[in-house]
């Protein structure tokens, strides 16, 4: 929380300040494209070793799959400031969606639909709770993922009551006649979807929409006064932070050939949620870094078995307790610090423990 | 100048978590027991308190037995397969609609 904070500060009041401190605000700089080749680049290093690795790289598809759907909780509930526990919902919504189409109109299409489909039903969700605040918005949107997960389990078209709502057998992506058939060939598919909406996210970043956002949570009654709707730009953000989640809904039944309603019931939202504040809420990065931290950590404890759980859960509080900003705050204070040590401040380079 | 001990014998805490555990007991004979089954219906409770409004103690036992009473009619005279939809719809409507709950307000003290 504080990092965003921090952040508001810099963003909100503009050009003036930036200029009295001699370098422009974050928005006009390029920094974000290069964080957007970096982190693809990093990814792509880690895979391209183990595609051959059936297992190795399906646990790369996960964490890649569940990027997509914490960057879209990061516009939602950090910039647009709704309580998103119909996430997973969202994904399912997508995934029932693109798997039912996909036989007879073909992936794209399929996704396409699919994308549309969640983006309507976002949209008209957050038309409906415009008034509801915090609380009450988190559980609207909890009963619309409640009644999202009954309807997979009971309705005849996903499967209906006696099937369970589980669907089998869905055909891996294809774009333009190429299918990606393995699961090798899944990770860079989903590695240039990823790169895609990180780029697209990086233009949300970029534009008046998350200045607006930002002035709304910082100070409401001055943002309004001064021609912002409030409602608007959550609205907005919500909407495309659930399309996302459809998207990674998508990426999901399609890499992984099957689905059941119990990949998308409220408690899956909530580790999503567990992903962003892992990672740091205060930027997108923080969702990509939550997903791969969250969905590697128990592969790392293999080693130590039936103690699995207490191991996990021991460490995701030691994360929590030693970075209250996520893993990308932690280390954007690390780097603030060496960087203070390098220019040789007197002051900053005492205060660490020497 | 009015005194109200800050630290009262029991905290503020225990009170509500004594009545959770006593539902858990409650629940226990109707419902099948495993570590996870916690989640929905605390979902119903909070759905129950939302509907009731959360200042009154009267409108939050409304609200649980109105959510019952949706779900078991809704099963009985409209779709018993959607029987379980009906309280979540119910809570989404009265969210939009009420967003401050059917009996409204935030808790107040009266002075």
């Amino acid at each position: 929380m504080l990092a965003s904070d921090r952040r508001t500060g810099t963003a909100a009041p503009g050009r003036r300040r930036a200029a009295a401190a001699g370098g422009l605000p974050p928005v006009y700089g390029r920094r974000h494209y290069l964080t957007v080749a970096v982190v693809l680049a990093v990814i792509a290093l880690a895979g391209a070793g183990n595609t051959g690795n059936m297992y190795q790289i399906s646990v790369f598809n996960t964490a890649l799959t569940a990027s997509v759907a914490t960057v879209g909780l990061y516009f939602a509930y950090q910039l647009g400031g709704m309580f998103a526990f119909s996430q997973a919902a969202f994904m399912g919504i997508g995934a029932y969606t693109s798997a039912i189409l996909t036989p007879e109109h073909g992936f794209v299409f399929a996704a396409g639909v699919a994308l549309i489909i969640a983006a309507v039903l976002a949209y008209l969700l957050a038309f409906l709770l415009r008034d509801a605040k915090h609380m009450y918005f988190a559980i609207g949107a909890m009963a619309f993922a409640e009644i999202a997960v009954l309807v997979f389990r009971n309705w005849e078209v996903t499967a209906g009551p006696t099937g369970g709502g589980m669907l089998y057998g869905i055909a891996p992506p294809s774009v333009a006649g190429y299918e990606f058939a393995t699961s090798g060939q899944i990770f860079w598919f989903l590695l240039a979807v990823l790169g895609v909406v990180l780029l697209l996210s990086v233009l949300l970043e970029r534009s008046p929409l998350r200045r607006h956002a930002l002035a709304v949570k910082a100070i409401p009654q001055v943002s309004e006064s001064n021609g912002i709707d409030p409602r608007r730009s959550a609205m907005t953000l919500f909407t495309y932070g659930s399309t996302l989640g459809a998207l990674a809904g998508v990426l999901q039944a399609h890499s992984l050939g099957t689905i059941a309603p119990e990949a998308f019931e409220v408690g899956v939202a909530i580790n999503l949620y567990l992903m962003l504040l892992l990672g740091g809420v205060g930027s997108m990065w923080g969702g990509v870094a939550g997903a791969f931290f969250l969905t590697w950590l128990p592969e790392f404890l293999r080693p130590v078995k039936e103690y699995e759980t207490v191991v996990y859960s021991l460490l995701l509080l030691a994360t929590i307790v030693l970075f209250p900003n996520g893993i990308v705050g932690g280390v954007a204070w690390l780097a603030e610090k060496v960087r203070h040590r390098r220019r040789g401040g007197r002051s900053s380079g005492v205060t660490t423990h020497a | 100048m009015t005194a109200i001990r800050a630290l009262h014998p029991l905290p503020a805490g225990t009170d509500p978590a004594a009545a959770a555990g006593l539902a858990g007991t409650l629940l226990g004979p109707v419902a099948a027991l495993t570590p996870e089954m916690g989640l929905s219906p605390m979902l119903f409770a909070f759905g129950a308190a939302i509907i009731g409004g959360f200042g009154r103690f009267g409108g939050v036992v409304a609200g649980a037995v109105l959510l019952g009473l949706v779900e078991q009619f809704g099963g009985g005279y409209i779709s018993t397969n959607w029987r379980e939809v009906f309280p979540f719809a119910a809570m989404l409507l009265i969210i939009a609609f009420r967003p401050e709950g059917l009996f409204g307000g935030e808790a107040r003290a009266r002075l």
